[in-house]
Protein backbone atom coordinates (compact mmCIF):
# COMPACT_ATOMS: atom_id res chain seq x y z
CA UNK A 1 0.00 0.00 0.00
CA UNK A 2 0.90 3.35 -0.92
CA UNK A 3 -0.24 7.06 0.64
CA UNK A 4 -2.68 8.77 -2.04
CA UNK A 5 -1.21 10.25 -5.02
CA UNK A 6 -2.59 13.41 -5.86
CA UNK A 7 -0.58 14.53 -9.24
CA UNK A 8 -3.23 13.54 -11.43
CA UNK A 9 -6.00 14.98 -9.63
CA UNK A 10 -3.91 18.17 -9.64
CA UNK A 11 -2.87 18.04 -13.37
CA UNK A 12 -6.95 17.04 -14.14
CA UNK A 13 -7.58 20.78 -12.92
CA UNK A 14 -4.62 22.22 -14.59
CA UNK A 15 -6.28 20.89 -17.67
CA UNK A 16 -9.60 21.76 -17.39
CA UNK A 17 -8.40 25.36 -16.36
CA UNK A 18 -6.45 25.45 -19.40
CA UNK A 19 -9.15 24.28 -21.58
CA UNK A 20 -11.39 27.26 -20.12
CA UNK A 21 -9.00 30.00 -20.75
CA UNK A 22 -8.96 29.29 -24.25
CA UNK A 23 -12.49 28.80 -24.73
CA UNK A 24 -13.20 32.15 -23.16
CA UNK A 25 -10.73 33.72 -25.22
CA UNK A 26 -12.83 32.72 -28.72
CA UNK A 27 -15.89 33.67 -26.61
CA UNK A 28 -14.46 37.35 -26.40
CA UNK A 29 -13.90 37.25 -29.71
CA UNK A 30 -18.14 37.67 -30.33
CA UNK A 31 -18.83 38.91 -27.24
CA UNK A 32 -17.16 41.83 -26.47
CA UNK A 33 -19.30 44.10 -24.26
CA UNK A 34 -19.27 45.60 -21.12
CA UNK A 35 -21.31 42.50 -20.03
CA UNK A 36 -18.64 40.22 -20.71
CA UNK A 37 -16.23 42.82 -18.69
CA UNK A 38 -18.27 42.15 -15.60
CA UNK A 39 -19.05 38.64 -16.22
CA UNK A 40 -15.23 37.80 -16.69
CA UNK A 41 -14.71 39.87 -13.11
CA UNK A 42 -17.04 38.49 -11.21
CA UNK A 43 -16.47 34.74 -11.87
CA UNK A 44 -13.44 33.68 -14.26
CA UNK A 45 -11.23 35.78 -12.13
CA UNK A 46 -12.37 34.54 -8.85
CA UNK A 47 -12.29 30.81 -10.69
CA UNK A 48 -7.96 32.15 -11.24
CA UNK A 49 -7.55 33.19 -7.69
CA UNK A 50 -9.37 30.10 -5.93
CA UNK A 51 -7.06 27.79 -8.48
CA UNK A 52 -3.86 29.51 -7.95
CA UNK A 53 -4.00 29.21 -3.97
CA UNK A 54 -5.03 25.29 -4.84
CA UNK A 55 -2.96 24.06 -7.08
CA UNK A 56 0.62 25.52 -4.57
CA UNK A 57 -1.65 24.00 -1.76
CA UNK A 58 -1.23 20.21 -4.02
CA UNK A 59 2.04 20.78 -4.42
CA UNK A 60 2.61 21.04 -0.30
CA UNK A 61 0.71 18.63 0.53
CA UNK A 62 2.04 15.85 -1.84
CA UNK A 63 5.21 16.90 -0.91
CA UNK A 64 4.25 16.08 2.47
CA UNK A 65 3.12 12.50 1.27
CA UNK A 66 5.83 11.70 -0.76
CA UNK A 67 8.37 12.57 2.82
CA UNK A 68 6.84 10.43 4.54
CA UNK A 69 6.29 7.88 2.28
CA UNK A 70 9.97 7.83 2.10
CA UNK A 71 10.23 7.68 5.95
CA UNK A 72 8.05 5.41 6.74
CA UNK A 73 9.34 2.29 4.20
CA UNK A 74 12.02 0.27 4.67
CA UNK B 1 -25.62 49.18 -21.40
CA UNK B 2 -25.24 48.23 -25.09
CA UNK B 3 -24.51 44.49 -25.88
CA UNK B 4 -21.95 43.97 -28.60
CA UNK B 5 -22.83 40.42 -29.21
CA UNK B 6 -21.47 38.72 -32.99
CA UNK B 7 -22.82 34.88 -32.54
CA UNK B 8 -24.86 34.18 -29.53
CA UNK B 9 -24.17 30.41 -29.82
CA UNK B 10 -21.00 31.42 -28.51
CA UNK B 11 -22.41 32.50 -25.25
CA UNK B 12 -24.05 28.94 -25.17
CA UNK B 13 -21.18 27.32 -26.56
CA UNK B 14 -18.87 29.11 -23.56
CA UNK B 15 -21.80 27.79 -21.51
CA UNK B 16 -21.34 23.96 -22.07
CA UNK B 17 -17.08 24.52 -21.41
CA UNK B 18 -17.66 26.32 -18.31
CA UNK B 19 -20.34 23.36 -17.12
CA UNK B 20 -17.83 21.02 -18.00
CA UNK B 21 -15.06 22.38 -16.19
CA UNK B 22 -17.55 22.29 -13.31
CA UNK B 23 -18.39 18.80 -13.62
CA UNK B 24 -13.63 18.20 -13.88
CA UNK B 25 -12.73 20.46 -10.79
CA UNK B 26 -15.75 18.60 -8.80
CA UNK B 27 -14.55 15.25 -10.67
CA UNK B 28 -10.51 16.24 -9.31
CA UNK B 29 -11.57 17.19 -6.05
CA UNK B 30 -13.93 13.67 -5.45
CA UNK B 31 -10.45 12.46 -6.14
CA UNK B 32 -7.94 14.43 -4.18
CA UNK B 33 -10.28 13.64 -1.13
CA UNK B 34 -9.96 10.09 -2.02
CA UNK B 35 -6.34 10.10 -1.91
CA UNK B 36 -6.24 11.61 1.60
CA UNK B 37 -8.62 9.45 2.81
CA UNK B 38 -6.10 6.72 1.01
CA UNK B 39 -3.41 8.24 2.69
CA UNK B 40 -4.68 8.03 6.44
CA UNK B 41 -5.37 4.78 6.21
CA UNK B 42 -1.60 4.12 5.43
CA UNK B 43 -0.81 6.17 8.24
CA UNK B 44 -2.83 5.35 10.59
CA UNK B 45 -3.54 1.19 9.77
CA UNK B 46 -1.06 0.22 6.89
CA UNK B 47 2.17 1.57 8.70
CA UNK B 48 1.86 0.92 12.31
CA UNK B 49 0.94 -2.80 11.19
CA UNK B 50 3.39 -3.08 8.85
CA UNK B 51 6.27 -1.89 11.80
CA UNK B 52 4.66 -3.82 14.44
CA UNK B 53 4.96 -6.74 12.54
CA UNK B 54 8.65 -6.39 11.86
CA UNK B 55 9.09 -5.42 15.15
CA UNK B 56 8.27 -8.65 16.24
CA UNK B 57 9.86 -10.50 14.25
CA UNK B 58 13.24 -8.33 14.97
CA UNK B 59 12.92 -9.89 18.32
CA UNK B 60 12.44 -13.23 17.37
CA UNK B 61 15.43 -12.52 15.16
CA UNK B 62 17.44 -10.47 18.12
CA UNK B 63 16.42 -13.92 20.75
CA UNK B 64 17.43 -16.69 17.84
CA UNK B 65 20.78 -14.87 16.77
CA UNK B 66 21.79 -14.29 20.62
CA UNK B 67 21.00 -17.98 21.42
CA UNK B 68 23.46 -18.94 18.48
CA UNK B 69 25.92 -16.37 19.24
CA UNK B 70 26.01 -17.86 23.55
CA UNK B 71 25.58 -21.61 22.11
CA UNK B 72 28.99 -20.59 20.02
CA UNK B 73 30.80 -19.41 23.36
CA UNK B 74 29.88 -22.29 25.06
CA UNK B 75 31.63 -24.58 22.75
CA UNK B 76 34.88 -25.85 22.52
CA UNK B 77 37.16 -27.28 20.05
CA UNK B 78 40.16 -28.89 20.66
CA UNK B 79 40.24 -26.92 24.53
CA UNK B 80 40.08 -23.75 22.47
CA UNK B 81 36.89 -21.22 22.49
CA UNK B 82 35.94 -20.13 19.46
CA UNK B 83 35.86 -16.50 18.11
CA UNK B 84 32.29 -17.02 17.14
CA UNK B 85 32.73 -13.89 13.98
CA UNK B 86 29.83 -14.67 12.20
CA UNK B 87 26.86 -15.08 14.96
CA UNK B 88 28.10 -11.96 16.46
CA UNK B 89 28.10 -9.81 13.72
CA UNK B 90 24.14 -11.72 12.86
CA UNK B 91 23.57 -10.51 16.56
CA UNK B 92 24.62 -7.37 16.01
CA UNK B 93 22.52 -7.16 13.05
CA UNK B 94 19.46 -8.11 14.59
CA UNK B 95 19.55 -5.94 16.84
CA UNK B 96 20.09 -3.03 15.24
CA UNK B 97 17.13 -4.11 13.06
CA UNK B 98 14.94 -4.33 16.25
CA UNK B 99 16.41 -0.60 16.84
CA UNK B 100 15.33 0.45 13.15
CA UNK B 101 12.00 -1.47 13.49
CA UNK B 102 11.05 0.65 17.32
CA UNK B 103 12.29 3.64 15.47
CA UNK B 104 9.88 3.82 12.64
CA UNK B 105 7.00 2.94 15.07
CA UNK B 106 7.56 6.33 16.49
CA UNK B 107 8.10 7.43 13.32
CA UNK B 108 4.77 6.61 11.55
CA UNK B 109 3.08 7.69 14.68
CA UNK B 110 4.76 11.24 14.00
CA UNK B 111 4.19 11.56 10.33
CA UNK B 112 0.57 9.69 10.74
CA UNK B 113 -0.26 13.49 13.32
CA UNK B 114 1.54 15.17 10.12
CA UNK B 115 -0.42 14.20 7.50
CA UNK B 116 -3.25 14.64 9.40
CA UNK B 117 -2.96 18.34 10.55
CA UNK B 118 -1.68 19.35 6.69
CA UNK B 119 -4.87 17.44 5.58
CA UNK B 120 -7.07 19.19 7.28
CA UNK B 121 -5.25 22.49 6.16
CA UNK B 122 -5.60 21.62 3.20
CA UNK B 123 -9.49 20.18 2.73
CA UNK B 124 -9.75 24.25 4.26
CA UNK B 125 -8.26 25.73 0.87
CA UNK B 126 -10.11 22.89 -1.38
CA UNK B 127 -13.68 23.93 0.82
CA UNK B 128 -13.33 27.60 -0.67
CA UNK B 129 -13.04 26.23 -4.05
CA UNK B 130 -16.09 23.71 -2.99
CA UNK B 131 -18.13 26.59 -2.22
CA UNK B 132 -17.07 28.52 -5.76
CA UNK B 133 -18.65 25.07 -7.50
CA UNK B 134 -21.45 25.05 -5.36
CA UNK B 135 -22.35 28.77 -5.04
CA UNK B 136 -21.03 30.57 -7.43
CA UNK B 137 -20.36 28.62 -10.47
CA UNK B 138 -23.96 27.86 -11.12
CA UNK B 139 -24.98 31.72 -10.55
CA UNK B 140 -22.51 32.00 -13.65
CA UNK B 141 -24.00 29.33 -15.52
CA UNK B 142 -27.25 30.81 -14.70
CA UNK B 143 -26.07 34.49 -16.24
CA UNK B 144 -24.57 33.29 -19.50
CA UNK B 145 -28.07 31.07 -20.10
CA UNK B 146 -29.85 34.76 -19.29
CA UNK B 147 -27.54 36.49 -21.46
CA UNK B 148 -27.81 34.02 -24.32
CA UNK B 149 -31.87 34.10 -23.98
CA UNK B 150 -32.39 37.62 -23.84
CA UNK B 151 -30.03 38.21 -27.15
CA UNK B 152 -31.45 35.75 -28.92
CA UNK B 153 -35.67 37.13 -27.76
CA UNK B 154 -34.16 40.18 -29.13
CA UNK B 155 -32.77 39.27 -32.07
CA UNK B 156 -36.16 37.15 -32.76
CA UNK B 157 -38.36 40.12 -32.44
CA UNK B 158 -35.61 41.94 -35.15
CA UNK B 159 -35.88 39.85 -37.64
CA UNK B 160 -35.19 39.59 -41.05
CA UNK B 161 -32.10 41.72 -40.46
CA UNK B 162 -30.33 40.15 -43.16
CA UNK B 163 -27.29 42.60 -43.28
CA UNK B 164 -26.87 43.23 -39.72
CA UNK B 165 -23.93 40.62 -38.74
CA UNK B 166 -23.54 42.20 -34.89
CA UNK B 167 -26.18 42.25 -32.57
CA UNK B 168 -27.23 45.95 -30.92
CA UNK B 169 -29.57 45.67 -27.93
CA UNK B 170 -30.13 47.88 -25.27
CA UNK B 171 -28.93 45.49 -22.42
CA UNK B 172 -28.45 41.60 -21.57
CA UNK B 173 -28.57 42.42 -17.71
Amino acid sequence: MKPGNLQSAAGRMQEALEDLHVAWQLTRESWQDQQAELFEEKYLRKINEELAVVFPAIGQIAQTFGTASRDCEE
Amino acid sequence: MTANVRDIDAIRDFRVKLLRFAEEIDAAMQTLHMEIQRTFEWADQDRPHYWANQGRRAYDQVAAARTAYETCRMRTVAGHRSACIEEKVAYDKAKRRLEHCQQQVDHVRKWSMKIHHDADEFRGRLASLGRLLENELPQALAQLDKSATLLEQYADLHRPLPEDSGTESPSTD
